[in-house]
């Protein structure tokens, strides 16, 4: 892959960002040192932290707009802890999925991610329930403590600003 | 019978890991009166051995087996002269540079090897004589090579401190380079408002004698009493009357404009002209070559017309104090001036690489442009009076990418960093965006080098403005058909190859040394070193002498460097130059030629061959010892009477024996 940069199509993403919340993103050196703690590049996505950071930089929208690297987040925090240059990458990774959801870009990971709420009060989902039976392990559990609980749940997802993006489960 | 005392250094372990110190001691101790070994023989504790020892009477000649001469004979001396014996009584076998070093691989040669280069040494130190140094009176004078900020610097600390100083520079103005620039990073100040201050200082202090568009042609002598030959380009303007108006400039017709050299032809200048708005001395000059002769009127000729009335050619009629005449038959080759200096301070500056070497990225299209052009762009004395337009058509640019690297950190062509453009980008990007926020700015870099106080800070400042580093060579730019043009880059920190097209591009091509101090350079005998520099004595502990006694170097003609660090060096090199000629008078080593007048035939061969005209044959070889080198070419006199003093044919003849034998 290529990237092309034309002045006429570019946006400033900078401002873009800095404005959603990831101000510390034009300090960022490139030095690497939050992709070396962050489990996010350890998982293999193809443009964690500082690449994204670069492509903010750059004003490449497209690729800012369709990766999923800012939905793997697990918000460990270990990147603010590492930064040199005080960038706080995890606001900048938080800017970035606002900044997909403000063009409509969900991503299936944050559809999915919203949808386990939905169903079972928790962001975590679980693909395969029966190789939890197999080992003997309950089965996984609502965070609501009864069924009421869990409507209001649903009651406050559904009367939220997300409710609005269509990825609520009907 | 003379009595030896060998001192064997072990140089921590830089001698004693490869060559045995042992087997040494060992060797030796029966063939010298005295051996003994130090761990750093270069120590104060070694230094009071030796001393004491001669002091003592124990011994009378003195070797060292340690490291290169060049490095602590002057400090073993000085052991030998405090004991009251002569200093020149001494030698030194190199058995670090010249053994250890070069041998580490194979001990035992390096041993039996050590032996012999110690034993040359015993067997010359046999032969030497006292000697004393040479006294000379000193020429409390400089002569500083270049006026710009090195050179201009280092001429007023002389000034200030009492020396009087010669300024010769070779362009008809004083100010060098950096009065071309607008801006100096790290602090974004006026560049103009740094050296013109400065510029007007030198030319109102009594004690410095300015002399512009001139060049060195030669230089005799030695340190203390150099005697220097200077050419004064003719400028065809009576500079006494010159008042610096610049009519003439503007009459001057386009036929006779070319390139100006002040805009690093990005503007153009007639013959007649004044290099800039700041020139000092703000005097016109006349271009010979450029010149069309007006009215088919020739230089040094009179013209009149019919009816009798004498024919004034354009820049004649407008000069209002009439300082130009060009009836009057000027010589063309200048005037020559002969003075004497103590000392001589090279300061003569760099030049950039054209960007016609580089085809890769389209040097042809006039919208690649190297960054001292740039500079002129962004001055407000330049062709675009500071706005930031390309020269080509006249618009503004919609976005510039700078290029690092061009020529430098690239074997083809110069493997040193040049190490100020870097700074010199980000400060031309941070410009840029500061004067037109919406251009957008790209710099293409190897890495960012940013060493230093103050300037990792300017850096991350760029970065913060939204001008985009890009990590990566640029491996070539291509013309589009609309003018604009596309860079083909790759960007490391992602990984990926990168386009950029942009309408301006500025290469930030080597530094070098210009031709023309290569060429001062072998007229006066300095060492060029392998980057193309001019070589200092010593890197770290002689940084701003150069090879030879007496001549110093200040600014980038000895290495890239940035205002401030050029500023330090020509500071401490007018230092070092007080330092020296702040004496009645001057201590010089006695290694000259010397006449056995009883052996002279006054044959006159000396004579002929002596490069330094050192030599003057009446009834027997006379020796000038201040302009003597001790080179030793006329020590192939036919008769043998020549010798040049510590190292006479019988000296030189017991060390080959000894190696061989």
């Amino acid at each position: 892959m290529k990237y092309v940069v034309r002045v006429e199509k570019k946006k400033n993403l900078v401002k873009v960002i800095s404005d959603l919340g990831g101000e510390g993103v034009s300090k960022c050196i490139q030095c690497g040192s939050c992709m070396s703690v962050c489990p996010v590049t350890l998982i293999g996505f193809d443009h964690p932290n500082k690449k994204l950071f670069k492509f903010v930089q750059m004003g490449e929208e497209e690729v800012l707009l369709s990766d999923p690297s800012p939905w793997a987040c697990v918000a460990c925090g270990r990147c603010i802890e590492v930064c040199t240059q005080d960038v706080n990458p995890f606001s900048v990774y938080f800017a970035l999925r606002r900044f997909q959801v403000k063009g409509f870009r969900i991503h299936p990971l944050a559809r999915e991610a919203v949808g386990s709420i939905y169903e079972s009060g928790h962001a975590i989902f679980v693909e395969n329930e029966v190789e939890r039976e197999k080992f003997g392990l309950p089965k996984v559990s609502s965070a609501a403590r009864s069924e009421k609980d869990l409507e209001e749940i649903r009651e406050i997802l559904k009367s939220s600003a997300i409710s609005d993006l269509g990825i609520l489960p009907r | 019978m003379v009595k030896i005392g060998l001192y064997i250094c072990h140089c921590g372990r830089n001698i004693a890991d490869v060559v045995d110190v042992k087997n040494l001691i060992e060797y030796f101790k029966d063939k010298v009166n005295v051996v003994r070994d130090h761990l750093f023989m270069c120590s104060e504790p070694a230094w009071e051995m030796i001393r004491s020892d001669v002091a003592s009477k124990l011994v009378d000649r003195v070797v060292i087996a340690a490291c290169s001469p060049q490095n602590h004979e002057k400090f073993f001396r000085s052991a030998l002269e405090t004991a009251g014996l002569s200093k020149y009584l001494l030698e030194i076998a190199n058995i670090r540079e010249q053994c250890s070093w070069v041998h580490g691989k194979n001990k035992e040669e390096a041993t039996e090897k050590a032996k012999r280069l110690i034993k040359a040494a015993i067997s010359k130190v046999k032969t030497l004589k006292p000697l004393e140094d040479l006294k000379f009176e000193v020429e409390r004078s400089v002569l500083v090579i270049g006026g710009g900020i090195a050179g201009m610097t280092a001429s007023l600390d002389l000034a200030k401190m009492g020396f009087k100083v010669y300024l010769v520079e070779k362009e008809p103005s004083i100010g060098g380079k950096l009065i071309k620039f607008d801006k100096i990073f790290p602090l974004n100040d006026c560049a103009s408002c740094v050296v013109s201050s400065l510029m007007a200082e030198v030319a109102n202090n009594p004690m410095i004698e300015l002399i512009t568009y001139a060049e060195v042609e030669e230089v005799n002598g030695s340190f203390g009493n150099f005697n220097v030959k200077v050419r004064k380009k003719q400028t065809y303007v009576d500079w006494e009357k010159c008042i610096g108006c610049g009519a003439c400039t503007t009459v001057c017709p386009p036929k006779a404009w070319k390139p100006n050299e002040f805009d690093e032809g990005l503007s153009k200048r007639a013959a007649m002209y004044i290099v800039s708005p700041q020139a000092v001395p703000k005097k016109a000059v006349h271009d010979p070559e450029l010149c069309v002769n007006c009215g088919k009127k020739k230089l040094g000729t009179r013209r009149f017309l019919r009816g009798g009335k004498e024919y004034l050619t354009p820049c004649e009629k407008a000069c209002p104090t009439k300082a130009i005449d060009r009836s009057k038959s000027w010589n063309p080759k200048g005037e020559i001036l002969n003075f004497n200096v103590g000392a001589i301070i090279v300061a003569t500056g760099y030049k950039v690489m054209e960007k016609e070497t580089f085809k890769e990225y389209a040097s042809h299209s006039p919208n690649v442009i190297t960054a001292l052009q740039f500079e002129r762009i962004l001055s407000p004395t330049g062709p675009t009076s500071g706005k930031i337009l390309r020269i080509s058509d006249g618009k503004k640019p919609k976005a510039i990418s700078f290029i690092s690297c061009v020529g430098s950190r690239d074997v083809r062509y110069h493997t040193y960093c040049s190490k100020v453009c870097c700074l010199y980008l980000l400060k031309q990007a941070r410009l840029v965006k500061e004067r037109e926020p919406d251009i957008d700015v790209y710099i293409h870099v190897i890495d960012v080098r940013a060493p230093g106080k103050d300037l990792e800070e300017y850096y991350i400042e760029a970065r913060r403005m939204g001008i985009g580093i890009i990590r990566g060579k640029v491996g070539g730019i291509e013309e589009l058909p609309n003018g604009r043009l596309r860079i083909l880059g790759f960007d490391a920190d992602l990984g990926m190859p990168i386009e950029v097209e942009v309408d301006l591009v500025v290469l930030a091509t080597a530094i070098e040394l210009p031709e023309d101090s290569r060429e001062l350079a072998r007229k006066i005998g300095l060492t060029v070193d392998p980057s193309g520099f001019l070589k200092e004595d010593h890197p770290k502990l002689r940084p701003v002498e150069s090879t030879l006694t007496g001549i110093f170097l200040a600014g980038c003609c000895q290495g890239p460097k940035d205002v401030s660090e050029t500023v330090a060096q020509a500071k401490a090199a007018a230092a070092s130059v007080a330092s020296l000629l702040n004496k009645e008078e001057i201590q010089v080593e006695p290694f000259i030629a010397k006449v056995n007048e009883e052996a002279c035939t006054a044959c006159g061969i000396c004579e002929n061959v002596c490069p330094f005209n050192a030599i003057k044959v009446k009834e027997v070889a006379i020796v000038d010892e201040r302009s003597c080198k001790g080179c030793g070419i006329c020590a192939s006199c036919p008769a043998k009477a020549i010798d040049i003093q510590g190292y006479s044919a019988e000296s030189i003849t017991a060390e080959i024996e000894a190696l061989v034998g």
